[in-house]
């Protein structure tokens, strides 16, 4: 009891002062800097219709993300996902399409750029077939 | 998906690394406070602060200038808050007990208070300076060595007026009287009052610098006095003080 009152209750002050100096310290060291990284994604559609058919080109974007450098070798970094907005297609043809990013810890992974940026929509009625 | 964040960025590792840190920090701060340091934290602080602007507003030279301040200012520092630091670690030292305050005995002491018993009851004027664990060889100038027995007599003698070594300092390491005739850094201090002369600044001077004390007997009044860590105990019978020396020598319960 005594020990525990030496640890927790002397100079709870300074004490609490320096463990919030120290987490500061922590989050500024860990988590201050963001290295980039070149991930490569799947464009995923995003209101597509049952209607139509989409082809993709390319299908498969390189992106770049901004890790928090403890992230760096971890599986979150997968969960970016890349897509395009097809919602507002109702006609066949061909389009190109801005890439868009999304990231679940927009904090720690923050998607930037995306290489190409834009990708060409292939829209075919899904009855010629 | 929060708690896979979580496992990844802050592990047992990570605790460990915060609570070093914390501690270190503690450790610093409770230094600041042991040796009155706040004016140093208070640089700390504002240097911290104007870098921190300079980094937000993307002062780039402000910032190297502070970067480079930082370095050469650490050194600095430790030149400048030499005194405090010293202190610091002499209480810290004091305090961890890992070694022994002093080696002076309870036969040096007896002899000590007989003397000031002698010296006060003649209004004979003295300064004798007891080093504890701190050596105050870089603080005190000007001494005679002497290096012999304390004894009352050689006590008496040294300080009798008119003889070459009366004025000063005495400066006991142990069982020895190792100077005599010390000129001792004079307090600040606003606190004592006009009636006391140089001979209680210079024993409140070196309690301040170091963790030594100092008995005083007047000159004008035979009081006996104690200089202990910056203060002055005054007005003290040769009994109180033979307590008050034992105590501080940590000798109290060997004695009894």
């Amino acid at each position: 009891m005594k020990v525990l009152r030496e640890i927790f209750v002397f100079e709870w002050k300074y004490k609490l002062t320096a463990l919030i100096i120290a987490v500061t310290l922590w989050g500024v060291v860990n988590l201050g800097s963001r290295t980039p990284v070149e991930v490569m994604r799947k464009v995923e559609l995003r209101g597509d219709r049952l209607d139509f058919i989409y082809r993709v080109e390319p299908e498969r974007v390189e992106v770049t993300v901004y890790v928090v450098e403890k992230l760096l070798f971890s599986d979150l970094v997968d969960r970016v996902k890349v897509f395009v907005n097809v919602s507002r297609i109702n006609r066949e043809g061909t389009y190109e399409l801005k890439v868009e990013m999304e990231t679940p810890f927009p904090v720690f992974i923050q998607p930037a750029s995306a290489s190409p940026p834009t990708v060409k929509v292939y829209v075919r009625s899904a009855a010629a077939e | 998906m929060a708690y896979d964040l979580l496992r990844e960025l802050f592990g047992l590792r990570d605790l460990v690394d915060i609570l070093a840190v914390a501690v270190l920090i503690y450790v610093l701060i409770h230094f600041l406070v042991i040796s009155k340091g706040y004016k140093l934290l208070r640089i700390f602080i504002l240097v911290g602060l104007f870098w921190l602007l300079a980094e937000a507003l993307q002062l780039k030279t402000l910032s190297w200038i502070f970067e480079k301040v930082w370095t050469l200012g650490l050194f600095a520092i430790v030149v400048v808050f030499q005194p405090e630091i010293r202190k610091a670690l002499a209480k810290i030292g004091e305090q961890t007990k890992v070694l022994k305050l002093s080696s002076v005995e309870e036969k040096t002491i007896e002899r000590i208070v007989r003397a000031c018993r002698f010296m006060s009851d003649r209004q004979i004027g003295a300064l004798i300076v007891i080093e504890r664990y701190q050596s105050i060889d870089d603080i005190i100038e000007g001494c005679v060595y002497i290096d012999a027995n304390v004894s009352v007599e050689l006590l008496i003698t040294i300080f009798y007026p008119m003889t070459p070594l009366h004025d000063g300092a005495v400066v006991i390491k142990g069982e020895r009287i190792a100077f005599a005739s010390c000129v001792l850094p004079l307090s600040r201090s606003a606190d004592l009052p006009k009636k006391y002369g140089t001979r209680h600044r210079a024993a409140l001077g070196i309690s301040e610098e170091s963790d030594a004390i100092a008995v005083v007997v007047s000159e004008e009044t035979g009081e006996i006095s104690l200089a202990v860590e910056g203060k002055l105990e005054r007005n003290l019978d040769p009994e109180i003080l033979r307590d008050r020396l034992t105590k501080l020598m940590g000798i109290e319960n060997e004695g009894s």
